[in-house]
C-alpha cells in the first residue's frame, strides 16, 4: 500500500494571511514604487523603466495574491505526547517532525510585523542546526501557552537531546 | 597531583611571541613595496591599514595572555578570560568529547600548541592559545577518560603511494589560478596598471603573436603545472605522517601535518557515523576520502570536515576497510536500494532546463545581431551532453538502505557522498517536496542529527516514509496515512 503524510491537525491563525500579504507587499512595493516614480520623472528612459517595472511587478503581484492564501492552507502544526509535527511552505513544501526527547529549547519569535497582528511564532530547537521547527502565525496567547506546554513536556521526557 | 585544589595556570609566555609574529611576516613585503615604489599616499595608506589590522591581532594575543587563567580540578575545567568583559567558563570534565591540538609553523618553532576542548554541545569550544607542548600532551591525556594510559593500537598509517591521489584534487585548477589572482590583487591594491609593468607587456606581445589554440594550450599547461605542484605541496603539508590510532579507552586519535601539526582526540561516544566522499576526479582514480561524522561538527564545513578525516585521500578499498574497523562492521559495503526512474527523469529535465535557459536567449541574441562566432554554436550542445551525462551519473549514485544500526544514503555526481549515520543519532525528519517532485510523486527525506543533516534524495513518497519508519520506528508513523485515491 502507498502511504502519504497527513496534514498536521491545527491550522495557524487566520490573521496570518494578512500578515503574509503585508510581508509580501513589503518586498514587492518598494522596487515597484521606485521604478514607477523614476519612469514618471525621467522621460528619455521611460520605455526601459516601464519594461523593468513590468518584469518586477507582474511576478510580484502574482506572489502577493497567491502566496498568503496558499501558505494558510499548508502551514499547520500538531503536538503529540511524543513529537512536534509541522508543515510549511507554499511552492516548496516541508513537513518536519522532532521527537519530544530531542528538544533542547522552545522560544517564541516575534518580528515587528507579527506583533502588529498580535501573532507570534514558536521555535523548537534540537541539537541539529537544520532540525529546528518554526511554527509561524500563531495567536500570541496560544503561542505563549504552547511554549510553556512544550517546555514542560520536553523536560518530562528523558533523553540527553543529542 | 592534588586535583581538588589545582592552582590557576596561565598560558605559555611564548604565546606573546606567536602574537607578535603576526606583525613580522607581512611587514617585509609591505616594507619592500614602500622601498621599491617610493613612499607616497598610494603605498603608505594600504601599508598603514595592514599594519593597524595586524597590530590589532597582536594586541589581542597579548591581552589574552595577560588575562586568561585556566585550571583543571577533579570535576571541572575552568577558564577565565577577558579584561573589560570578564568571562568565566566552567565545563564538567565528563562532558569533554574531543581534544584538538593544533600547532602552526610559528607555534612549532616556539614549542607551543593550541588546545581546543570540544564539549559537543551548542556552546563554543574552550580554547587555550597556547600552552607548551608538554603541557598540551598532559592536558590531552588528563582529559581523556582513562586519564593517562597510552597503549594504542594503530588503525591506519598512510602509505607513501597514496600521495598520487593529491594530483586528483578538485582544488588543482583553483590553486593554479591563485598566484595570478593574488598578483593582480597586489597590483590593484597599490594602484598599478597591469599594462604599465614592463615584463607583462612583453609577455602579452609575445602571446598575441601566437595562434589562439597554442596560446590557450600554453596557458592551460602553466595553470595545471602550478595547480599540480600546489596540490602536491598542500597534500604533503596537510597529510604528512597521518596516523589514526585507537587508544586503550576507546578514544580515536588522528595525527597529521608537516609544518603545522594537528592532533585530534575523539571520544567514541561522540562518533555518529562515517562519510565516504568521492569527488569526480578522485573517483576516476579509484580513490575516496573518509571522514567521521562527529556530534557537534557540521560535515558541510570544509575545515571541520578535514579535521575529522579518518584517512587522507586513499584507494576506495582502503577507505572501506577503515570504515568497517571504525564502525565495527562493513556497513558501507552494504547494497543500496535504487531510486525510482522518476528521479532520473527529474534530473534529465533539470539538465535540459539548466542549459536551455541561458542558451536560448543568447542564441536568439546571436541570430538577431548576426555576430556569433562559428565555434560558439557548438557550446550549447556540448554543455547539454555534459549535463545529461552528469545527470545520469547522479541518478546512478542515488541509493539508500540500512545496515545494522546504521542508515545509509548516497547521492551526488561531482561529489558523490555515501553516508552511514547511526539510526539513534537521528533527531528529527524533514520531508520536502518541490513542485517538480510533487508532479512526479517524489520526495526528499532529510535526517537531522547533531552531526549534520543527511538527505535521501528523490525517493517515491511511500518508499521514503517506509524507510523513515524502518530507521526510527514510531516517530513518523502517527502522521502517516494510506494514500487517498484522489490524490
Amino acid at each position: 500500500m502507498e502511504w502519504e503524510l497527513r496534514p498536521p491537525r491545527h491550522s495557524v491563525d487566520r490573521r496570518a494571511i494578512r500578515w503574509w500579504a503585508v510581508q509580501a507587499l513589503a518586498w514587492v512595493l518598494p522596487p515597484v514604487l521606485v521604478l514607477g516614480s523614476l519612469a514618471a520623472l525621467i522621460a528619455p528612459a521611460r520605455s526601459w523603466l516601464l519594461g523593468a517595472l513590468l518584469i518586477v511587478a507582474l511576478p510580484g503581484a502574482v506572489y502577493a495574491l497567491l502566496m498568503p492564501a496558499r501558505r494558510y492552507r499548508v502551514h499547520r502544526w500538531e503536538v503529540t505526547e511524543e513529537a512536534v509535527y509541522a508543515a510549511s511552505g507554499w511552492l516548496w513544501l516541508k513537513w518536519r517532525v522532532a521527537p519530544m526527547s530531542r528538544i533542547q529549547t522552545v522560544d517564541t519569535v516575534r518580528g515587528p510585523l507579527q506583533q502588529i497582528f498580535s501573532l507570534s511564532g514558536v521555535k523548537v530547537t534540537t541539537a541539529s542546526a537544520a532540525g529546528s521547527i518554526k511554527i509561524h502565525g500563531l495567536d500570541r496567547h496560544l503561542a505563549a501557552a504552547l511554549v510553556e506546554q512544550l517546555t514542560a513536556r520536553a523536560q518530562a521526557v528523558p533523553g540527553d537531546a543529542t | 597531583m592534588n586535583r581538588r585544589e589545582a592552582a590557576w595556570e596561565r598560558l605559555d609566555a611564548r604565546t606573546v611571541a606567536v602574537s607578535l609574529s603576526w606583525l613580522a611576516g607581512p611587514s617585509i613585503p609591505a616594507a619592500a613595496a614602500v622601498v621599491t615604489l617610493g613612499p607616497g599616499p598610494r603605498t603608505l595608506f594600504p601599508v598603514a591599514g595592514l599594519l593597524i589590522v595586524l597590530a590589532g591581532i597582536a594586541a589581542r594575543g597579548l591581552l589574552r595572555h595577560a588575562t586568561l587563567r585556566y585550571r583543571i580540578t577533579g570535576e571541572r575545567i575552568e577558564v577565565r578570560s577577558g579584561l573589560l568583559f570578564r568571562r568565566d567558563r566552567s565545563v564538567p570534565r565528563d562532558r569533554v568529547r574531543a581534544v584538538d591540538l593544533t600547532a602552526g609553523p610559528v607555534h612549532r618553532l616556539l614549542g607551543v600548541t593550541v588546545v581546543r576542548i570540544g564539549t559537543g554541545g551548542q556552546e563554543a569550544d574552550l580554547r587555550l592559545d597556547a600552552v607548551s607542548r608538554s603541557q598540551a600532551e598532559r592536558l590531552r591525556l588528563l582529559l581523556g577518560r582513562a586519564g593517562g594510559t597510552s597503549a594504542d593500537s594503530d588503525l591506519v598509517t598512510a602509505r607513501p603511494a597514496w600521495i598520487g591521489y593529491a594530483l586528483l584534487s578538485s582544488w588543482t585548477p583553483l590553486i593554479g589560478l591563485a598566484p595570478f589572482g593574488a598578483f593582480f590583487r597586489v597590483l590593484e591594491m597599490f594602484g598599478i596598471e597591469a599594462a604599465g609593468v614592463g615584463f607583462l607587456r612583453e609577455v602579452w606581445s609575445g602571446v598575441s603573436r601566437l595562434s589562439w589554440p597554442v596560446a590557450a594550450g600554453m596557458a592551460l599547461a602553466i595553470v595545471l603545472a602550478i595547480g599540480f605542484t600546489g596540490a602536491l605541496l598542500l597534500h604533503v603539508e596537510v597529510w604528512w605522517r597521518f596516523r589514526l590510532t585507537r587508544e586503550a579507552d576507546g578514544t580515536y586519535r588522528i595525527r597529521r601535518g608537516l609544518l603545522g601539526t594537528r592532533s585530534l582526540s575523539l571520544q567514541d561516544s561522540r562518533l555518529r557515523g562515517v562519510q565516504l566522499a568521492e569527488p569526480l576526479p578522485l573517483r576516476w582514480g579509484g580513490g575516496a576520502r573518509l571522514s567521521a561524522l562527529v556530534a557537534g561538527v557540521d560535515p558541510d564545513d570544509d575545515e571541520e570536515r578535514t579535521s575529522a578525516a579518518l584517512l587522507p585521500p586513499a584507494p576506495r578499498r582502503a577507505a572501506l576497510r577503515v570504515a568497517a574497523r571504525v564502525l565495527g562492521a562493513p556497513v558501507l559495503a552494504a547494497a543500496l536500494r535504487p531510486h525510482p526512474p522518476a528521479a532520473l527523469r527529474l534530473r534529465l529535465s533539470r539538465a535540459v532546463w539548466a542549459v536551455a535557459v541561458p542558451a536560448v536567449p543568447l542564441a536568439g541574441l546571436g541570430l538577431w545581431t548576426g555576430r556569433l562566432p562559428d565555434g560558439l554554436w557548438l557550446l550549447a550542445p556540448a554543455c547539454l551532453l555534459v549535463a545529461l551525462l552528469l545527470s545520469a551519473d547522479a541518478y546512478r549514485s542515488l541509493g539508500h538502505g540500512t545496515a545494522g544500526r546504521y542508515l545509509l544514503t548516497r547521492h551526488g555526481a561531482l561529489r558523490r557522498r555515501t553516508t552511514a549515520l547511526r539510526a539513534d543519532a537521528v533527531i528529527g525528519w524533514t520531508v520536502s517536496r518541490s513542485p517538480a517532485q510533487r508532479r512526479r510523486g517524489l520526495m526528499t527525506l532529510a535526517a537531522a542529527s547533531s552531526a549534520g543533516t543527511h538527505r535521501v534524495k528523490d525517493v517515491r513518497v511511500g518508499q521514503g516514509l517506509a524507510f523513515a519508519e524502518e530507521v526510527v520506528p514510531g516517530l513518523l508513523r502517527p502522521f502517516v496515512v494510506p494514500r487517498s485515491p484522489g490524490a
